[in-house]
């Protein structure tokens, strides 16, 4: 028990050890929160991007168990642009909505700014097991905008690579518990065929490199775009993807594999993916996406001589709507989400943020599913997942978030296509953001 | 296909000419090759609804799917949360709704723009043509607004309502009554009809190919709306088709092809069947409208 | 709308004189339509000029509308995001309305003739146009997809080597979403123009011909004059159909790669609905609608100084 809970406290949870300890305690008093909410009767509807079966509708059932006389509806919005468009109109729109996710601090503070979010920095005070998720904990776990939560994170939202294990063995290949990028772009050349791709895209070198507000520099007055790491981050994207290791950014943009990538990988068309856990659900699913090959799991690699940042984020912020007519009973089941998540949502590949009471093998079980030892080296997974050490990066600006977001997306589509130069990238990438946080500023 | 004979007397008079046969032969051999670039992706589209996700693009292409892949349909009109089914409902709902409503308003309208006289008519004319030419995009964001005020945001009201009232309907059914003699509707006023009765009875028939017309532009304009529904709309089970299309990648957000295709073709049939049965009609109707 | 429509002179044909029971009556008529015009069109155009002097940037309601005055403008003239935006709308409709509407005419043309199959080939050029756009776009997706999309197979087969990558080529998306939008259009411009020319009497053809006038001269002296008026009211609606063009964009490309297919209604979309800058986005919806309306007003005219009969 001490064990797990020392594996839990370094890795797993990959925050404050006073969260771990309290968040043993904390399934209990997630239990009796129901009645502390007086009434019941309400209706709460509830907005994720994980499918309903997935987690969500056992979560729901287990709520609504604990508190009799509370319904809870759960809709569906595929995380993507229109999906994230839907959300946001239907919050303004006035749909009911008491209780939404957003994926990542961008979305959650474009929401909050425009007033569709509640402050819950008290609220998140008030509880002894959130101590590591409030504003002014150390190291931060959450996502604070001058001083202020405005979501209550549910998961983690590490990136992994993930390797086609038949590929791996027949190229002879051995992997140790971590590696560098250096190792990672060598695997990947050497797991190139003809109509494979080593990898659909080219490790981070920025993110490792930097850590937290990788983007901004000089606390958020410009961006960070003019630091060398950005370049090179982008000629060796250009290199693997010029000596046909990581997939071609036509094709990665003609089949829209920018936010869903599991098709390619399950096809056999690449041998490694960097993603984050949703992977697990096409994984799983053997009927809408049969494969015969077992997956593997490794750490994402580390650029030498840097901290080693994960290029993942703290996932799954659950906020509550203003227009909630029920935001006690809201906020009940907020905590009992998150309280819960590692029962519940694991199987839809979120790893929860606070573990509650389950070991590593329990999470394990549940993440990978029945068939874990036919679809996965569990061993790689239990590795990589729990004994190695996980540095999430929590940003703390989030200036011009969106526009800034969707510059580097647009300019780097432009570099990989060949039609812009790293330099020119460089120079664009930084004037057009520095133009957005100075009208942001405003 | 052989409607030759539907030919018009000009030119079945020029094709006597000697040259004529082989200049038919040159022309239907060139038409045809160039409706292949508009039949080719239908047909394409109707073979890749019937193969495997990872089929689609698979080299060389296979017209013939085999085995082919009928579950593609079945997942389309019966799988997930809502089906192919609702979004038809939906889309039938509004668009026939929005028709009848367009019409009813806009012949009315247009009447009176046209054929009665009163204060005011023309400032107000001056008005809508004015506002003819509206960016859609300009009104979406306070039409959004104001449907979120009234409590007709995420209902189906919210993308009828804007096509009922109509100012291109207006137009047109103005521009075809002015071509009405008005002394049609003097003579039944003599006869001491009122003015519903003129309007009704008397003017109304004499532009029906005018709201045939109309009612053709309406339909396919509401049907094919995209923007409407992708800002007015929240709830799945009132998707109309195309926003309904959308949502036939996979559960995990991956494009399937394979499904996309068979929803692609779900959504073509009935409206084609459709075309096909009052192709006359549709034809007709834009022809002999005030369109030309 | 349609020019002809426009040209109209607002009606003197009224015999008896407003008031009375007439009034009333005129005003009935009118106001079912009247309403929903003031309702959903006329307060939304209004405060949509409005919004564009404000620096609204939430939606949660309306107490954050604040007025900047000219701010919006003046920044718009100042973003070069902006003046691309412009550039690629003008090239967007400036190449695909004439596109649209010579293959229109040229297919009208033919089948106003005698040819194999006449309502066959009318009824396959004019499915596009009944087809839900996103239906289109789905299938252009796949079939331009750069190495395994049927068109680029095509095009190796006889022998081009390296065909571009339509959609995810900063180079060819706009030309591909051009393409698209004028195979989806053509047949309803054909149709249109089918039925004008079926309108044309039939013995100033026959006159032509006496004074051995050939198929170009009978062409350019009768057919293209008489035709002007539908031209005109193809060339409006086409123009305003490719200013607002959106489904396609937002499907296909999202405006991309890069900004590539960002087109002024994309560009606001973006704007009003991805970064909540709605007076932003009000004020390119407002500097659209008089790019449209000056260049309506300027065909309208074109027309009126050309045409046979107008």
């Amino acid at each position: 028990m001490t064990g797990s809970r020392t594996i839990t406290r370094r890795s797993l949870l990959g925050i404050a050890a006073s969260a771990s300890a309290a968040s043993l305690a904390g399934c209990n008093l997630g239990a009796g929160g129901g009645k502390s909410a007086g009434g019941g009767g309400a209706t709460l509807n509830v907005w994720g991007g994980v499918p309903n079966e997935s987690g969500p509708d056992d979560m729901c059932k287990a709520f609504m168990a604990e508190n009799p006389g509370t319904t809870v509806t759960y809709t569906r919005y595929v995380n993507d642009d229109q999906g994230n468009l839907k959300l946001d109109t239907s919050l303004s729109g006035g749909v009911p909505i008491d209780l939404y996710f957003s994926y990542g601090p961008v979305p959650m503070f474009k929401r909050s700014a425009a007033g569709l979010a509640l402050d819950l920095t008290d609220k998140i005070k008030a509880e002894s097991d959130f101590a590591a998720l409030t504003a002014d904990a150390t190291p931060l776990s959450n996502y604070v905008l001058n001083g202020k939560l405005y979501g209550l994170p549910a998961a983690r939202a590490p990136q992994q690579v993930y390797i086609n294990k038949t590929m791996m063995d027949a190229a002879g290949i051995k992997l140790g518990k971590t590696w560098t990028v250096d190792e990672f772009n060598e695997v990947a050349r050497e797991l190139t065929k003809p109509g494979v791709f080593g990898t659909l895209t080219a490790p981070q070198l920025a993110r490792p490199a930097l850590g937290p507000d990788y983007l901004y520099a000089d606390g958020g007055k410009r961006s960070n775009f003019g630091n060398p790491k950005f370049a090179e981050e982008l000629e060796l994207a250009l290199r693997l993807q010029k000596a046909k290791v990581a997939m071609d950014r036509q094709t990665i943009i003609a089949e829209k594999l920018q936010t869903f990538s599991q098709n390619p990988f399950i096809a056999g068309r690449v041998a490694m993916l960097i993603q984050s856990g949703q992977i697990i659900r096409s994984i799983n699913d053997t009927k809408g996406y049969p494969h015969d090959f077992a997956t593997y799991c490794m750490p994402v690699p580390v650029p030498a001589g840097t901290e080693g940042w994960n290029t993942g984020q703290i996932g799954d912020q659950i906020s509550i709507s203003p227009k909630s007519k029920s935001p006690d009973q809201a906020w009940e089941l907020a905590k009992f989400w998150a309280r819960n998540a590692g029962k519940y949502m694991t199987k839809g590949g979120r790893l929860p943020l606070l573990s509650g009471e389950s070991t590593p093998d329990q999470i394990l079980e549940q993440l990978l599913g029945p068939q874990r030892d036919k679809l996965y080296d569990v061993k790689s997974w239990k590795s990589t997942l729990f004994e190695s050490d996980l540095k999430l990066p929590v940003d703390t600006i989030f200036t011009a978030g969106t526009e800034i977001s969707t510059i580097h997306t647009k300019l780097t589509d432009e570099t990989l296509l060949g039609d812009r130069s790293v330099a020119s990238w460089v120079t664009e990438a930084t004037r057009q953001s520095d133009a957005a946080i100075a009208k942001a500023g405003k | 296909m052989t409607t030759v004979a539907v030919r018009q007397v000009r030119q079945v008079s020029r094709s006597r000419r000697p040259s004529a046969r082989a200049g038919y032969v040159v022309k239907s051999v060139l038409l045809w090759a160039f409706a292949m670039l508009f039949l080719l992706p239908f047909l394409w589209m109707l073979s890749s609804s019937l193969k495997r996700n990872l089929d689609v693009l698979a080299i060389p292409v296979r017209w013939i799917p085999s085995p082919a892949e009928w579950q593609n349909y079945v997942e389309v009109w019966t799988g997930g949360a809502v089906t192919m089914a609702v979004f038809f409902a939906n889309s039938l709902t509004v668009s026939l709704i929005g028709v009848v409503g367009d019409l009813t308003t806009s012949a009315m309208a247009g009447y009176a723009f046209a054929r009665l006289t009163f204060r005011g008519r023309d400032k107000v004319f001056l008005l809508y043509v004015a506002t003819a030419i509206v960016p859609m995009q300009l009104l979406l964001i306070p039409r959004f607004m104001f449907f979120q005020q009234l409590g007709l945001y995420n209902t189906l009201w919210a993308l009828i309502l804007p096509g009922i009232f109509t100012v291109f309907g207006t137009f047109l059914v103005r521009q075809a009554f002015l071509a009405v003699p008005a002394e049609l509707g003097e003579a039944a006023r003599i006869d001491g009809a009122g003015e519903w009765r003129v309007f009704s009875r008397v003017y109304l028939p004499q532009i029906r190919s005018t709201l045939a017309a109309l009612a053709i532009i309406s339909f396919v304009g509401s049907w094919n709306d995209y923007e409407g529904p992708l800002i007015m709309l929240s709830n799945q089970n009132l998707y109309t088709v195309p926003l309904g299309l959308t949502r036939f990648v996979d559960a995990d957000g991956g494009l399937s092809a394979g499904l996309a295709m068979a929803g692609s073709v779900s959504s073509v049939i009935p409206i084609l069947i459709v075309f096909l049965v009052f192709q006359r009609q549709f034809v007709a109707a834009l022809a002999s409208s005030g369109l030309k | 709308m349609s020019a002809a429509v426009l040209a109209a002179p607002v009606s003197r044909q009224a015999r008896r004189g407003p008031g009375g029971a007439s009034a009333r009556a005129g005003w009935l008529f009118i106001l079912p339509n009247l309403v929903g015009f003031l309702a959903f069109t006329l307060v939304p155009l209004v405060s949509g000029i409005g919004i564009s002097f404000t620096d609204w940037n939430v939606v949660s309601g309306l107490d954050g509308i604040r007025f900047v005055g000219l701010d919006n403008f003046a920044a718009l003239i100042r973003d070069t995001g902006f003046w691309q935006a412009v550039g690629r709308t003008v090239l967007y409709a400036g190449v695909g309305v004439p596109l649209t509407m010579t293959g229109g005419l040229i297919i009208a043309l033919c089948l106003n003739g005698p040819v194999f199959g006449r309502s066959a080939l009318r009824v396959i050029f004019f499915v596009p146009h009944i087809v839900s756009s996103i239906a289109i776009g789905f299938v252009w997706l796949l079939l331009l997809h750069p190495s395994s999309g049927l068109v680029n197979l095509a095009l190796q087969a006889i022998g081009v080597a390296d065909p571009p990558t339509w959609l995810v080529s900063q180079d060819w998306s706009l030309v591909s979403l051009i393409l698209i939008t004028s195979w989806a259009g053509m047949g309803f411009h054909a149709v249109i123009f089918l039925s004008a020319l079926q309108a044309l009497p039939e013995d100033l053809y026959e006159a032509a011909e006496l004074d051995g006038a050939g198929r170009w001269r009978q062409f350019t002296t009768i057919t293209w004059p008489s035709l002007m008026p539908t031209t005109t009211f193809l060339a409006i609606m086409s123009m305003i159909g490719h200013s607002q063009g959106f489904g396609l964009i937002a499907f296909l490309t999202q405006g991309g790669p890069g900004n590539s297919s960002t087109t002024l209604s994309y560009l606001m979309y973006q704007n009003g609905f991805q970064y909540y800058r709605f007076g932003y986005a009000a004020a390119i919806g407002m500097m659209s609608f008089v790019g449209v309306l000056l260049l309506s007003a300027f065909f309208w005219r074109f027309q009126r100084g050309r045409g046979l009969y107008s």
